[in-house]
């Protein structure tokens, strides 16, 4: 025995309200009411269909008007699918608006966060680097003399140009 | 997020049976449709011939005008919100991204801050406040 086909769906809750009602016709003996009404479902799609083609080319009025029916069921049908289709896709975007709202806010808290802290670690460097200089006799500190000989190497080897001599 | 907003959608999970299981299958592929949408429309067109009686045919077009009009509509904001889908999804993607990089320049600069202020303090008390003093006196100098 197969494994259990097991397939979920989404209904629209006034669409499956009316297919529950259906399913009552189903009877206490039957098992799996909604199995049962797939399967009237598609024994009903089915024959509609071979109905469809067997109409082709039919003008009478009495076919014309099979015809309406036969369209209005499929119709009616795809629309219960639609609707739910539709729905959950606009509650997805709903809910990735609302994320990219939240998400919008906390970049913005973070900016606001960062400048203040920028600012206060540009003051407080300037403040160290004068007080540094200060303790030092006022000469360029170890960390300027490495970052000055760096950035001279990196200019050398950027400009193909060699050390030359002491 | 409300059901003010949407209508509720139930979700609901339907077995099929092992003997409509190749009818079922063939039918989705022929009409391109997914296994989930088969299940959606079979059901309901199960449910139209339970539960609706036969209608004359000015009623069956009314209703069948109605259906298409209904469904280009739907077509139409399905087609929208999917696009909008997509858009968002590279939102949330970007801002995610933006919003991890913050918080790691955030944790590095309150480090730096502290390391600063640290430094300060031990120059400070290395010279008897002297440092600070100066310090403070060329900033209010510079200001």
């Amino acid at each position: 025995m197969a494994a259990p086909w097991v397939i979920e769906v989404e209904l629209v809750d006034e669409d499956w309200g009316a297919i529950r009602r259906a399913m009552d016709a189903a009877g206490p003996d039957v098992r799996d009411a909604m199995a049962w009404l797939l399967e009237r479902g598609l024994d009903a799609f089915v024959a509609d269909e071979a109905e469809w083609k067997a109409l082709d080319g039919q003008t009478t009025d009495e076919a014309e008007a099979r015809k309406q029916e036969l369209k209005r069921r499929e119709a009616q049908a795809l629309l219960v699918s639609m609707r739910a289709r539709t729905i959950a896709a606009e509650k997805v975007m709903a809910e990735l608006g609302q994320t990219v709202h939240e998400l919008g806010a906390e970049l913005y808290a973070n900016r606001r966060a960062m400048r203040p802290l920028r600012e206060e670690n540009a003051a407080l460097a300037a403040r160290l680097a004068v007080a540094s200089g200060a303790g030092n006799g006022g000469g360029p500190s170890p960390g300027d003399a490495a970052t000055h000989r760096g950035v001279v190497g990196w200019l050398r080897r950027v400009l193909g140009v060699s050390e030359g001599p002491r | 997020m409300s059901d003010y907003v949407f209508p509720r959608l139930e979700r609901v999970r339907v077995t099929v049976p092992e003997h409509l299981r190749e009818r079922f299958r063939a039918l989705v592929e022929e009409k391109g449709w997914t296994v989930e949408e088969g299940v959606k429309i079979l059901l309901a067109y199960g449910a139209d011939r339970m539960t609706v009686s036969s209608m004359g045919p000015d009623a069956a077009h009314n209703e069948w005008s109605a259906a298409r009009a209904e469904l280009a509509v739907l077509r139409h904001r399905a087609y929208i919100a999917d696009e909008a889908i997509r858009s968002l999804r590279l939102n949330v993607t970007g801002l995610e991204a933006s919003n991890r990089q913050f918080q790691r320049s955030l944790a590095d600069q309150r480090a730096r801050r502290d390391r600063l202020r640290e430094e300060l303090r031990r120059l400070d008390d290395g010279d008897g406040g002297t440092a600070q003093a100066r310090a403070g006196h060329r900033d209010r100098a510079a200001g």
